[in-house]
């Protein structure tokens, strides 16, 4: 049974609009205010959101030399920390709307997309997809720690001898992962899995008073957010 | 070289599951075996030993010195940790770069790293697999090029997971027989193993742990 969290339905919309609102955004400034929307959304809901930036700190260094980059391609260093800013600030977003996603069981999720009316094999593979990633890392991190258990250590190795060294980690993360799907892919179908064209839940997801209350109430950000975005873009042409 | 696990600690942060004031030593070209029931910490102390994970309290000491600031590599050196799962030790397209790649790495000559393969291989009857892909390998089959691998970078000690899944009789008895091998030449050994019929071939100990407790000597 759903706790009182907010119906995943209602949540798919605001991630939908915001990260959509992220994508179109070009400009530094206008993108503050969905910055906010995310993080108040993220706290509000309680989203484990510094879970996923710890989960992601190996990442940080690369988003910040693209940010980097960004900025300095653009040729003017102001623009160009502009555009670097504006690559951070988008990168946020979509962690914060993935982090409002992350707060539900994965079979929720499911079950919402259903309601939405995906076809389930597709909303199945969206949220084994998702359980993929976890897996993934770790694989990756074990075959790291395999590979310095012969002896190896990156960090005395010239680049070029780090470089292949990397390359050989390729091969046991890409196979693990392939041969995981396709044990699962296997396990799935010997269960039944896609034999029938339809099917019935056990829990479904009802929205309640609050749901339909949130439901409008992003309605209405969405408007408001729009109009603030696009007038702060025209008035305020900064990054 | 001498072993000593003095009085690790270790939590699971997910599970809660606790491996609690685990003390013990393995004197050089001693094999001991740890036993116990699934998920009651073995795989779990021999992770510790090898530096794989870090204990909360406790100490690893190899030959009196306290291995806690020591890279994975250096640690790897020491003591070679074949893995349950042994897919996920083998790294290069062939079974012989697989064996050669990280000695090369390491500053070995490529003539001498290839000998030696060579020679580990013939001993393991895997020579008809040398040019093979490692992942188009039965599982017995990478067990054995695993602990090949380990084996090149010739360790003072050996953390050996569940080494005989997977082996018909015969590859048993060549592995009980390098594993006699190796502790002739000074290798301490750590096996984790649920072959009891195994474990006393090749150990003269050995250690139960109940619950994450280390029960008797």
């Amino acid at each position: 049974m759903r706790n009182k969290q907010t119906d995943p339905r209602v949540v798919f919309l605001f991630v939908l609009l915001l990260s959509s609102g992220a994508a179109l955004t070009r400009q530094a400034l206008p993108m503050i205010p969905l910055l906010c929307s995310a993080a108040l959304a993220a706290v509000l809901a309680k989203a484990p959101f510094g879970q996923l930036l710890r989960r992601l700190r190996g990442l940080w260094a690369t988003i910040l030399a693209v940010a980097a980059l960004q900025a300095l391609l653009s040729g003017d260093l102001a623009r160009g920390l502009l555009a670097g800013a504006c690559v951070l600030e988008r990168l946020l977003i979509l962690l914060l709307a993935g982090a409002l996603l992350a707060g539900y069981p994965g079979h929720v999720l499911v079950q919402a997309m259903l309601q939405l009316r995906a076809p389930y094999q597709l909303a199945y593979m969206v949220s084994l997809g998702l359980r993929f990633f976890p897996q993934f890392s770790e694989s990756f991190r074990d075959s790291l720690a395999a590979l310095q258990l012969r002896g190896v250590e990156p960090r005395r190795l010239k680049p070029r001898a780090r470089l292949k060294l990397y390359t050989y980690l390729l091969l046991p993360t890409i196979v693990s992962g392939v041969n995981g799907a396709r044990k699962l892919a296997m396990a799935m179908e010997l269960r039944g899995f896609g034999a029938y064209p339809r099917r019935s839940a056990y829990a479904p997801l009802h929205m309640r008073r609050g749901d339909w209350l949130a439901f409008a109430g992003v309605l209405l950000w969405a408007a408001g957010m729009a109009v603030l975005v696009i007038f702060v873009g025209i008035n305020y042409p900064i990054g | 070289m001498i072993i000593e696990a003095r009085a690790l600690f270790y939590e699971y942060p997910q599970t809660g599951f606790c491996l609690r004031d685990v003390s013990f030593t393995i004197a050089a070209g001693e094999a001991v075996a740890l036993a116990g029931r699934n998920g009651s910490g073995k795989s779990t102390c021999a992770k510790l030993l090898c530096g794989l994970l870090k204990q909360k309290s406790g100490a690893v000491l190899f030959d009196g010195e306290d291995a806690a600031q020591w890279p994975l590599g250096r640690r790897g050196r020491k003591i070679g940790y074949l893995f349950q799962e042994p897919s996920r030790q083998l790294f290069a397209p062939t079974a012989l770069e697989d064996l050669t790649f990280a000695p090369i790495l390491n500053g070995m000559p490529p003539q001498e790293a290839g000998r030696r393969a060579e020679a580990l291989l013939a001993r393991f009857e895997l020579s008809h697999i040398a040019q093979q892909g490692t992942y188009t390998l039965s599982r017995g089959e990478q067990q054995r090029l695993a602990l090949c691998g380990l084996l090149m970078q010739e360790p003072a000690a050996l953390a050996l997971d569940e080494p005989t899944t997977g082996l018909d009789a015969r590859r048993r008895d060549i592995l009980l027989e390098t594993i006699r091998e190796c502790r002739r030449g000074g290798t301490s050994i750590l096996l984790i193993t649920h072959d009891s019929a195994f474990a006393r071939q090749c150990a003269e100990r050995e250690l139960r742990l109940e619950n994450g407790v280390l029960h008797a000597e």
